[in-house]
């Protein structure tokens, strides 16, 4: 698939700021698209998503570039610290009242069933990969019209779920490539705090197959509801 | 293939909306699904699984509740191994598991439960496990699930059970001796002791047969074996051998079970097992 | 009577002597009432050569058939479960086996 086209005809079609971006979870390190390298500096998934998204930055980040170990950890890249693991620390910083709680919703968030050596990003218009996972940043509407747009093929309802946890590392990437269906998720506090998403953005992730198929939707809404 | 996704958390209807994308994205129709759901967000997937033409079957797992959906006309593989003797059901149960890809499951319809545990045996020596065991109306039957085999870790083992080959019979008192006054050491020194009787070694299982030996010095060779057995050692007798000699389940000697190629098999290549043949 | 099949059979049952000693050896030294049919077969065969007394060759003939009856009943099972073993004392076996034809033929011919 030619992400060029797929890419550019995404963001003029939604009007995106920024471009959706292009990850990849790389097995080793042969398995690192040619020519690219460790991301400028360590930092966040999130952040690196955000970079991608709005400065144009690729590279890869391994556990060492990775300064959150928790969004590397869901993503196998790495273990899970045990603070967040156990669900202790979300239940310290107040998100949740029981520690049972804490550790139910921890037990659930998505997590990678392989490992992986580490995370590749990219613009999706000059991505030289074939990603896992395409993340985009959007306004409600433009996630509307996305939404649309997947289900204009087959039809359908879409479920999202979400905890307020985690959400650019488990909810955007891993659950998208683990299940292969889109999901949208809200953010979370340290993604919005970090990383600058707007208080008016949430964020979706689309698995690679579909967009396609979303592209010709979107085309074709562009036909019809202008 | 199989493929598994755990969506515990996600309580219904959006456990349904959400199987529902999955088959919708699956690039192989004829894969197996696995949802690993939170108890009552299985409610729902039977209409997913009707409406794609799927079959659901759920069950425990854990805490959690598994949901297959199978495309329906592709059922579970069975094989009926009854009539057949060993190794006739091993080696058949083997050859299909070994062409199934990961995840999949057979089912086994075997006469006894000893051809069953034979089979078990094997299963579990190739990598793969059991999942279910029982009695259905006159037989027994298991569901293997095809796994990797794991690759073998290098470890020091403690040489604590000894394995006796018993393949002469009553036809060579000083071997018929040696074997149950080695096992009696065995047992003295703290090591399980398995003696498996073979070829020959099979016409000690029979019922009566060990009396015929006895050597002036030591007591008859039938009062040994029980001794032996009652101290914990345990007799397995080939079945293969045992057929050959006319020698069925009825005329075994208390505590001597039948047992398979794959049960011999596996006494001979654990490391854990010092062997010696009688 | 020929003299001949008497002789025969003494030749027979010296040699089973030596065979049926190894074959008792493994077996656990049992079988000692076969051992003494035949000994005694012996010892009659050899009185019956040496009296040429008719009352005396039929015991000898009659003891001949007896070692080789006792011979099989004792190995019974152990011939019917032992496969793999039983070549170890089919050389007795067939030497005492041939005694029953000797002793009718050393009586009746």
């Amino acid at each position: 698939m030619s992400y060029e086209k797929i890419g550019q005809e995404l963001k003029e079609l939604l009007g995106l700021r920024g471009s959706p971006v292009a990850v990849k979870l790389a097995k080793t390190g042969a398995d690192l698209p040619a020519g690219y390298q460790k991301v400028p500096e360590k930092s966040r998934h999130c952040q690196f998503v955000q970079n991608a998204r709005l400065t144009g930055t690729k590279g890869y980040a391994t556990l060492d570039e990775h300064m959150c170990k928790g969004g590397a950890g869901v993503m196998g890249i790495g273990p899970i610290p045990e603070h967040l693991s156990t669900g202790s620390t979300f239940h310290k910083l107040g998100n949740f009242r029981t520690a049972e709680g804490a550790l139910d919703t921890v037990s659930a968030i998505p997590k990678s069933t392989e490992s992986y050596y580490a995370s590749v990003y990219s613009p999706l218009e000059s991505a030289e990969f074939e990603p896992d996972v395409v993340v985009v940043i959007a306004t409600p509407k433009q996630a509307l019209r996305l939404s649309q747009a997947y289900l204009h093929e087959l039809g359908g309802r879409i479920s999202s779920d979400y905890s307020g946890i985690q959400s650019l590392c488990a909810d955007a990437v891993v659950a998208v490539i683990e299940r292969g269906v889109p999901n949208m998720t809200l953010g979370c506090n340290g993604s919005r705090k970090n990383t600058g998403i707007a208080d008016e953005e949430v964020i979706l992730g689309i698995p690679p197959r579909n967009l396609p198929a979303i592209i010709e939707a979107l085309k074709i809404f562009s036909e019809k509801w202008g | 293939m199989v493929k598994t996704i755990n969506v515990q958390g996600i309580r219904a209807p959006n456990s349904g909306i959400l199987a529902d994308n999955v088959i919708k994205n699956m690039d192989n129709s004829d894969e197996e699904i696995r949802f690993l759901l939170s108890p009552g967000a299985e409610v729902g997937m039977e209409a997913v699984a009707r409406k794609h033409g799927y079959t659901l079957e759920t069950s425990k797992s854990g805490d959690l509740i598994e949901a297959r959906l199978m495309p329906t006309g592709k059922t579970m593989q069975e094989i009926d191994v009854r009539g057949d003797f060993c190794p006739g059901p091993v080696i058949a149960v083997g050859n299909i598991i070994a062409a199934l890809p990961v995840g999949e499951r057979l089912k086994v319809k075997a006469a006894g439960s000893d051809t069953l545990e034979d089979i078990v045996m094997a299963v579990k020596s190739s990598g793969s496990g059991v999942v279910d065991q029982g009695v259905e109306g006159d037989h027994h039957y298991l569901i293997a699930e095809k796994a990797e085999k794991p690759e073998a870790v290098s470890a020091i083992v403690n040489r604590d059970s000894v394995v006796i080959a018993q393949s002469s019979g009553i036809g060579n008192a000083e071997r018929a001796y040696a074997t149950f006054l080695f096992s009696k050491v065995g047992l003295s020194m703290g090591k399980k002791v398995t003696i498996f009787l073979l070829m020959d070694g099979a016409g000690l299982a029979k019922k009566g047969n060990a009396a015929c030996v006895k050597h002036p010095e030591f007591e008859r060779l039938d009062v040994l074996m029980d001794e032996v057995i009652k101290a914990g050692a345990k007799v397995y007798v080939c079945e293969l051998s045992a057929k050959f000699r006319g020698i069925g389940p009825r005329d075994l000697v208390e505590g001597v079970r039948l047992a398979g190629a794959a049960t011999y098999l596996e006494l001979m290549s654990n490391p854990a097992n010092a062997v010696v043949n009688f | 009577m020929n003299i001949t099949y008497q002789i025969i059979a003494l030749a027979i049952m010296f040699s089973a002597i030596v065979s049926g000693f190894i074959t008792f050896r493994m077996l656990g030294m049992k079988l000692a009432l076969h051992f003494g049919a035949l000994i005694l077969a012996l010892i009659v065969t050899l009185a019956a050569i040496l009296t040429g007394n008719i009352a005396v060759a039929y015991g000898a003939a009659l003891m001949q058939v007896l070692a080789a009856v006792t011979a099989y009943t004792q190995i019974w099972t152990t011939l019917k479960y032992s496969f793999q073993t039983s070549p170890g004392f089919a050389p007795h076996l067939a030497l005492v086996t041939m005694l029953p034809v000797l002793a009718v033929a050393g009586v009746m011919l």
